[in-house]
């Protein structure tokens, strides 16, 4: 009862009310009046206000950070550290053998390398390593006055201890979040297609161009440079479809919203702001909010836990949020090594050498495992040892796959931060971020100048039509990646004529754009959607922008539904089936909570694309990837007898018009069958809802069930464990005024009320409305003194 | 009698003594009783009458929420659910101190009447 015992806590250990779990109780009271740390080089004052959102006043930078760190660690302590242990490799320190393939791969896409890279990088600027050692620091300083007894509780029941921050821990959350951002591949499924069915067919269901995008940069954006040349092979490589065996993958569906309008469109003459990015939801929340106030930053918005500055959010003078711009940033290249050795690899004409890279991997109650990555010029091999199950072809020489990926390119996404919350107009805000590259970000701006901007972020690799959707010809210098775009041929809009700017992860350009921008782009019904709202703005409020990031309604269903309902043979209905159609002709396309015709569509819909596409390209997992809902939408409507309707399993010649119908029939009755008559278990909130997972998904420490609209394809992006991370909007002025909202609570403890007080306000749809002191004195709060030990 | 003065006891050590501590107060109780039947039950109760009764203060001192969110993490819907835990998990060690000091105390008497 001392030690854990597989998935339980050490019984004895948590359960003994004296030092176990119950010694937390009220371990969320803020700090008192007046704390003494070492480390600090003046007093900081901290106003927590009414939802215990820190306002921090510090008289210098490093003060600033320092107390930042600090106070994310005491709300969020083992949060922080468990996601830069998972981001690192690392589980297996905590879980022991369970967690070791999961380590191994995250070393060998280079999570370790990269971060090195990046701290290395940052040591050459001064002015960030102090931030982000300042920021460890008070980190530190937390972690050194803790005792067993008051470790937070997820320590206690993984039975571990927390461990000193470092500079790397941050540049791993970045690199955490690049994977979660840009971290997932469709080359392998996008290869194997190719092989089957040819390019014609690919061009049809893959392609991201149609008449209908409603691009992130407006289409009448002119492109006034010569773009750098790419060097295009003569022949098209294609390579064996052989599984990637890639197990662990990000969360799909991450993406986002952020529009703008300009003062012309708003009711205050300035611009308003809006953002919602959409990630896994999870208590404790990815967020923390908090506002920083020191000489020369007023910055007020939701940070990383890890990591120092406002990720999301505003200052006196400009508003920024980000949506994942989905760029493919993933490439794979077939190696040759030259015999059993893989000492060397042949490329450009020429065997190169490979390296070696050993790192430790700690693994609890067991052995430290050494795990040897083989590297080329390329990046790693991804697909020897426990990733390479594939069956040999060919050649009896050794092949590999090899791995490029931005994420691992050392890059400063954290000075993009720390420079926007300073940031007084366009001209800081390029100068930002110019510095970000991975993951690739549409980052939206807007000023109390009058300026709205938007900028794809991504380091831009220019790449030839086609360049790295497949799997590409590691010997030929062709296929290597060639240096960056210069920043000014990235895709961009300032100050449009149409008055706003929008992103919802659609393709960013149209085909007048001179560079190839490949991408796992989402399909373009949420953003049409958001353009048609904003496009109908005349004079706009916050609250018009709040009310677009909870719009309902799916022009996914407005396109299909009609065609979908006049291809269904009425005779053949039962009155059941008749009733639920009579019910769908009625519907609004609108998922609200309450309606009680989305769960019918979303079931008739997945089960279309099923029966037209899993016969010819098998189930969609790691390595087959069914076409989005555009391009299905696209072949019922316009190709109803396209060759993918029909089921090769079949000695008929089906259409669209057969499965549209046998869709039907199967999913009506199966809903019957599940959910009776029309009633509320129909309604969207009962039959699907939202479900907040705890992080590590700890039973009882989530919120589970609760009423939500929405969809993925929606400007409400919610889905059943996905959603609106953060909802935010600003109207810029003299002084701006922001509202925002995260589905949690400030505090990282259970037991605490603020663990997840946002959360039912969030489903409502509802923003708090931000406090934005400029001084320590204009707000009511609890307030605690942070001074320099020496000074005691 | 013995036994309340014994959980008080342990009350009062076990807030600076590792959990398993009990285990060893609990063995007092155990020197003291008449059979194997009584040690395990005065043992039971020397282990879960003082992690009750801290748990009740905790419970009444702001710990309600985490109790309820722990006794869900178990599977109860309820928080009755982590206090019969908790006494179930004091009990045992204080009934396995208890039986050993008893067994204990038995051997050597055996054998003191042997010789």
């Amino acid at each position: 009862m001392d030690n854990k015992l597989e998935q339980l806590p050490p019984l004895g250990k948590f359960f003994d009310p004296f030092h176990g779990y119950l010694a937390l109780t009220n371990s969320d009271k803020l700090p008192d009046e007046n704390i003494f740390l070492d480390g600090l080089k003046d007093s900081v004052s901290v106003v927590w206000d009414d939802r215990r959102i820190p306002h921090i006043f510090a008289n210098n930078e490093h003060d600033l950070f320092y107390t930042q760190g600090y106070i994310h660690a005491f709300d969020r302590l083992w949060q922080m550290e468990f996601q830069v242990m998972a981001a690192g490799g690392r589980l297996s320190e905590i879980i022991g053998e369970r967690a070791l393939n999961y380590d191994r791969f995250q070393r060998r896409i280079g999570m370790i390398r990269g971060a090195e890279g990046v701290v290395e990088f940052y040591k050459e600027d001064s002015v960030m390593i102090a931030s982000l050692e300042a920021y460890g620091a008070g980190i530190n300083a937390y972690i050194n006055s803790l005792t067993p007894d008051t470790y937070p509780i997820e320590y206690k029941i993984l039975d571990y201890s927390p461990e000193k921050w470092t500079t790397r821990k941050c540049a791993l959350l970045y690199m955490y979040m690049a994977w979660e951002l840009a971290g997932s591949t469709n080359d392998f499924a996008h290869t194997k297609f190719l092989k089957e069915y040819g390019m014609t067919d690919y061009k049809e269901l893959y392609s991201f161009d149609s008449p209908m995008l409603a691009p992130i940069i407006p289409k009448s954006k002119k492109w006034d440079f010569k773009p750098v040349e790419t060097l295009e092979p003569n022949d098209l490589y294609i390579s064996n479809p052989y599984s990637s065996n890639f197990k662990y993958k990000p969360a799909k569906n991450n993406g986002s919203n952020n529009f703008a309008i300009s003062g012309d469109k708003s009711s205050t003459g300035k611009p308003i702001l809006a953002n919602d990015p959409h990630l896994n939801l999870t208590l404790p929340s990815i967020w923390y909010e908090n506002h920083l106030i020191a000489p020369g930053i007023n910055a007020y918005g939701v940070s990383l836990l890890g990591a120092p500055s406002v990720v999301i959010g505003y200052n006196e003078n400009i508003a920024w949020g980000s949506t994942n711009g989905m760029n493919d940033v993933m490439d794979f290249y077939d190696i040759t090594f030259k015999d059993k050795t893989k000492k060397e690899y042949w490329h450009d004409g020429e065997w190169k050498k490979t390296s070696i890279n050993i790192e430790k991997i700690k693994v609890r109650y067991s052995e430290t495992i050494l795990d040897t990555t083989l590297l080329t010029h390329h990046g790693p091999i991804m697909t020897h040892d426990i990733f390479n199950k594939m069956p040999r072809y060919g050649s009896a020489v050794p092949e590999g796959r090899a791995m490029r990926w931005l994420a691992t390119d050392p890059s400063m996404e954290s000075k993009t931060f720390y420079m926007l919350n300073k940031a007084k107009n366009y001209d800081d805000y390029l100068e930002a971020i110019s510095h970000f590259s991975c993951p690739g970000q549409n980052i939206i701006y807007a000023s109390k100048d009058n300026d709205i901007a938007i900028w794809q972020t991504n380091r831009l690799i220019p790449k030839w039509n086609l360049q790295g959707r497949f799997i590409m010809d590691g010997a030929n210098p062709a296929h290597d990646w060639r240096s960056p775009v210069p920043m000014n041929h990235r895709p961009y809009s300032i100050n449009p004529e149409e008055g706003y700017l929008s992103s919802a992860n659609q393709k960013p350009v149209d085909s007048s754009y001179p560079y190839f921008v490949p991408g796992d782009y989402a399909p373009l019904f949420r953003g049409t959607r958001i353009d048609n709202l904003l496009s109908e703005i005349d004079s706009g409020s916050y609250d018009d922008l709040r009310k677009i990031q909870n719009d309902n309604k799916s022009l996914l269903a407005q396109r299909a539904l009609p065609t979908m309902i006049e291809s269904l043979d009425k005779k053949s209905l039962t009155q059941d089936e008749q009733s639920l159609i009579n019910a769908l002709l009625n519907w609004d396309y609108f998922y609200n909570p309450d309606s009680r015709m989305s769960i019918l569509f979303d079931v008739w819909i997945k089960a279309i694309a099923k029966m037209t596409f899993q016969d010819e390209l098998g189930n969609a997992d790691d390595d087959t990837e069914w076409p989005n809902y555009r391009i299905l939408t696209d072949l019922i409507i316009e190709k109803p007898n396209s060759k993918w309707f029909n089921n090769i399993n079949t000695s008929d010649k089906e259409t669209s018009v057969d499965i549209i119908n046998q869709a039907f029939k199967k999913e009506a009755s199966q809903l019957i069958d599940k959910l009776g008559s029309l009633s509320d278990t129909w309604e969207w909130k009962n039959s699907r809802g939202t479900d907040i997972h705890h992080l590590a998904k700890v039973p009882g420490l989530g919120r589970m069930h609760l009423p939500t609209g929405g969809d993925w394809n929606i400007p409400n992006a919610t889905a059943k464990t996905h959603g609106p991370s953060w909802r935010y909007v600003v109207e810029l002025g003299d002084k701006p005024k922001g509202y925002g909202i995260y589905p949690g609570g400030q505090s990282g403890f259970p037991g605490s009320k603020h663990y997840d007080d946002f959360v039912d306000k969030w489903v409502e749809g509802e923003l708090y409305e931000l406090n934005f002191p400029y001084n320590v004195n204009e707000l009511d709060g609890h307030t605690t003194i942070f001074k320099p030990k020496d000074k005691s | 009698m013995n036994i309340i003065v014994i959980s008080i006891f342990s009350l009062l050590v076990l807030s600076q003594l590792p959990w398993w501590f009990v285990v060893v107060t609990s063995s007092m109780v155990g020197l003291i009783s008449r059979s194997y039947l009584t040690s395990l039950l005065n043992g039971f109760l020397c282990g879960a009458l003082p992690w009750l009764t801290m748990f009740f203060y905790k419970f009444h001192t702001g710990g309600e929420l985490i109790i309820t969110r722990v006794s869900a993490m178990i599977g109860f819907e309820h928080w009755i659910g982590a206090m019969i835990v908790t006494i179930l998990i004091g009990g045992f060690c204080g009934l396995l101190g208890s039986l050993c000091a008893y067994s204990f105390k038995k051997a050597f008497k055996d054998q003191f009447k042997s010789a």
